[in-house]
């Protein structure tokens, strides 16, 4: 059968329009699946850094928030050791009160006084005293006292009484009248020089 | 081949392929109507799935949050509980060591120096 040649060229035209429309739609066909798979990967990307993102978050906070909760009971703990401490010291403040009134706790303040004068050198010295203490200390035993500081400094040794009067349980301030110098051997003072270096100590016969 | 007889012929045969003509805009234009679709289609459908990805991840975050939620709460009972039983035997046993503690600091106030000399 003979094809006109208009035939021929109209089905030619049809034909490349056509094929022009599969291109066209494979085309597309193509750059839709490129679309969504670049959009898959996007999202499993996003995914997966946004949740590692969230992890890390989490994590770094919850370690955060635990070692915030430990250093907290940590410092509890410390307080309530110190608030211990402090109740021994109390104690041991009360048992003081309770010494000075008892016969052993004379020689114990002279060896106070001598304490402290010997760490000033000697020479001549006011030793200020509670108002209890004043009258246990009588012209002998200062002389007595005088005596033995002396000896012990190799220095002229003249140990008076202060006029005025320490608020202290016991013990005593030692004046050194000529290189205005002092030292205080009170219990008070001792009690707070041993809270200071006996920490440790402490801790290991309470807490260990 | 058979060639046109005459005008006529001509003019219907332009017909035909002006038909033809239009006929092929109209299928390409139909074709690039679908293709356009199908990318647009796509690009929704991308959306659809980033959005559903976001949704899930979003969902992901807050069940690893209520999850580490639950375990530092867990944690912090644990801890607690173990601070409790911490400050209760701190105490018992500085109860305990009370007075050797007390002795220990009358007897450091009472260590004079010159006592030892002297007696």
């Amino acid at each position: 059968m003979e094809i006109s040649s208009t035939e021929a060229i109209r089905k030619k035209i049809i034909s490349d329009a056509e094929d022009k429309s599969k291109e066209l739609i494979e085309q597309a066909r193509k750059k839709a699946e490129e679309i969504l798979n670049a959009a898959k990967k996007r999202a499993e990307e996003m995914k997966k850094t946004e949740l590692d993102q969230v992890k890390k978050h989490v994590e770094d906070s919850s370690k955060q928030d635990i070692a915030e909760k430990k250093v907290g009971y940590h410092r509890r703990l410390q307080t309530f050791k110190s608030q211990i401490i402090d109740g021994v010291f109390d104690k041991a403040k009360e048992e003081l009160q309770r010494y000075v009134n008892r016969p052993d706790y004379r020689e114990t303040l002279k060896n106070l006084i001598i304490e402290s004068a010997v760490a000033l050198g000697g020479g001549k010295l006011s030793i200020r005293l509670n108002e209890t203490d004043k009258k246990k200390m009588s012209r002998v035993t200062l002389k007595k006292l005088s005596a033995v500081i002396n000896e012990k400094t190799s220095t002229t040794t003249e140990a008076v009484l202060d006029e005025s009067t320490a608020r202290t349980i016991g013990g005593a301030i030692v004046y050194a009248v000529n290189q205005q110098a002092s030292t205080d051997n009170t219990l008070e003072a001792r009690l707070e020089r041993i809270k200071e270096d006996s920490k440790a100590e402490l801790e290991a016969i309470l807490f260990k | 081949v058979k060639l046109p007889k005459d005008f006529s012929d001509i003019l219907n045969d332009l017909k035909i392929l002006k038909n033809a003509e239009e006929e092929a805009k109209k299928i390409v234009e139909t074709a690039d109507f679908e293709a356009e679709k199908t990318i647009r289609d796509a690009e929704e459908q991308a959306a659809s799935v980033v959005s559903e990805i976001e949704t899930e991840v979003r969902k992901a975050a807050r069940d690893l949050r209520e999850e580490a939620d639950v375990n530092i709460t867990s944690e912090v009972e644990n801890l607690e509980k173990e601070f409790v039983q911490d400050v209760k035997e701190m105490k018992d046993r500085a109860s305990e060591k009370m007075d050797e503690a007390v002795s220990y600091v009358i007897n450091r106030v009472l260590e004079i120096e010159v006592q030892k000399r002297v007696s």
